[in-house]
């Protein structure tokens, strides 16, 4: 049976912005594969719609407070906007700021700032910075802010930032650790860089990574909301779509939290030691490689130990130089 | 949805070069009528519904490559064009270049082109959508906020998306996305049934 194009996007554009926007229920979800199964032009009309839904989410962050945005508080004065989900919760809280100039301050100061933050281990750092973006700078990160009239870019020479953008076209937003750089426009998202890895998150709005290790083949990819990147080796972005409550377990740092979803012990373990002076050491490799589930505190390595001892049949040793765990005599 | 990543990363690929392959089938393939094209696009897209797009280095390469693909099933089935002209399919060359800077249209220009499709939605319809997409607020909050079901924000969220996709559909001045290449406007020869 023929049915016309319009009726098909008609019908998709309903799909697409009822699965984008909030979870479907079993029987919707059962409904749209019937439908999607029904003709591959479904299935095309589908993806468009999809496609061009998601892609206004890149232009709602290039519009920032333009406008689009405008109208609505002017036609709603009555109204506070609300936070959006994860991006703004914590920025009340204005944390102390270990903030080092570099050099004496030149002339070009007005124009030029580049401030230094540092986050000691087990710290979790909130910065203002001077255009309204924000970052959170996790445990044991080194951040190098420099702005100037036309740049505003940031120095991540080790550790992890989550970054809340302030929209300006005019100055793009770059966090750059070593050959990867990330550029948003308007947006949140987080950067993680551990040994010879770069971890990239995406909570709103839409980044460009770039990888530009060899100048002959810059490599580039967009990134949008929920999307994850990896990068182990350079010249290769491994990316994969989060869903909300991944997006969130992976930022749960900002509260002091961990949050592990059956990750080895020896990777839990490794994350807790990022977080505290006092380390924890597996000294069998079998329970190095049983899961962990739970959410812990990160500044708690003893009440980590103690936890995860019980619930995997280990004991808890506290030594000179930290806590061991090892396999319970007898097992 | 699991398939967030493809619609992603059709959204940034494949969206951006509609209008000029829809502009390249009104100018090339005369017998095309604007519904043709239209079914063809959205046969163009269920092709892409399943192919392993992170190894697709040239999106728009393999845009036009499907639809001249589809174009010669189509003319083997006779159904939209006559048997003889499938050596002329066969001869049509895909555009080389990408528009170049110049033709690009800015974030400006795009946004403008949003605003106005915003302006020209119905009232509610434009709170709906504004709220969503610039307040980031859920579907449950703007069914709140404006005192309707929920079911009807997502009818009004439907209406404003059909709007962005049939600017999508319109070449050079009035689409949402990015223009095609060496076009002025509009095509020299419309369809001809």
């Amino acid at each position: 049976m023929y049915r016309s194009s319009r009726r098909i996007d008609s019908e998709a554009t309903e799909w697409a912005v009822r699965s984008h926007a909030r979870a479907l229920s079993a029987e919707e979800q059962a409904e749209l594969d019937t439908w999607l199964e029904a003709d591959p032009r479904h299935r095309g009309a589908f993806l468009r719609a999809s496609a061009a839904w998601m892609d206004l989410d890149r232009l709602a962050a290039l519009s920032g407070t333009g406008g689009l945005a405008q109208a609505v508080q002017a036609s709603q004065p009555e109204s506070q906007p609300e936070p959006a989900p994860l991006a703004r919760r914590r920025w009340a809280v204005a944390a102390s700021i270990a903030l080092v100039l570099v050099g004496a301050i030149p002339a070009w100061w007005v124009h030029s700032h580049r401030n230094v933050y540092v986050s000691q281990v087990g710290e979790v750092r909130h910065v203002d910075l001077a255009d309204g973006s924000n970052m959170v700078l996790n445990t044991e990160t080194r951040a190098t802010v420099q702005y100037d009239d036309a740049h505003r870019e940031i120095d991540l020479a080790k550790g992890e930032g989550f970054f809340q953008v302030a929209k300006d076209p005019v100055r793009p937003f770059v966090v750059r650790t070593g050959a990867i750089s990330v550029r948003a426009i308007g947006t949140v998202f987080s950067v993680k860089a551990t040994h010879h890895r770069v971890d990239v998150t995406v909570t709103q709005g839409m980044v460009e990574l770039v990888d530009d290790s060899n100048p002959e083949h810059v490599l580039r990819r967009r990134l949008g909301a929920n999307e994850h990147a990896t990068v182990e080796e350079t010249h290769r972005f491994e990316v994969q779509h989060l869903d909300d409550s991944e997006v969130s377990r992976r930022l749960g740092w900002r509260d002091g939290l961990l949050d592990f979803e059956g990750q080895s012990l020896l990777e839990a373990v490794g994350e807790m030691n990022r977080h505290n002076s006092k380390h924890i050491v597996v000294d069998d490799p079998l329970l190095a490689a049983r899961p962990v589930v739970g959410q812990f505190l990160a500044s708690d390595p003893a009440g980590f130990a103690t936890t995860v001892a019980v619930a995997l049949g280990a004991q808890s040793i506290e030594q000179d130089d930290g806590i061991h765990l090892r396999r319970a005599s007898g097992q | 949805m699991q398939d967030r990543a493809r619609h992603q990363w059709v959204a940034t690929h494949v969206l951006p070069h509609e209008g000029e392959v829809r502009a390249w089938l009104r100018r090339h393939v005369h017998s095309l009528s604007p519904s043709d094209i239209d079914d063809l696009i959205q046969d163009a897209y269920a092709r892409l519904w399943s192919v392993e797009f992170s190894h697709i280095t040239n999106a728009r390469g393999y845009l036009f490559a499907i639809i001249r693909n589809l174009l010669l099933e189509n003319a083997r089935r006779a159904r939209i064009v006559p048997m003889e002209r499938l050596g002329e399919i066969e001869m049509l060359r895909i555009p080389s270049e990408e528009p170049g800077p110049d033709r690009r249209v800015s974030a400006r220009q795009e946004l403008e082109r949003l605003e106005r499709m915003v302006a020209g939605l119905p009232e509610q319809c434009r709170r709906a959508f504004q709220l969503q997409k610039f307040q980031c607020l859920s579907q449950r909050q703007i069914a709140l906020k404006m005192n309707i079901a929920e079911r009807t924000v997502e009818k009004y969220l439907a209406i404003a998306l059909g709007r962005v996709l049939d600017a999508l559909k319109q070449d050079g001045e009035g689409a949402m996305g990015r223009p095609e290449s060496g076009t002025n406007g509009h095509v020299s020869k419309q369809s001809t049934d």
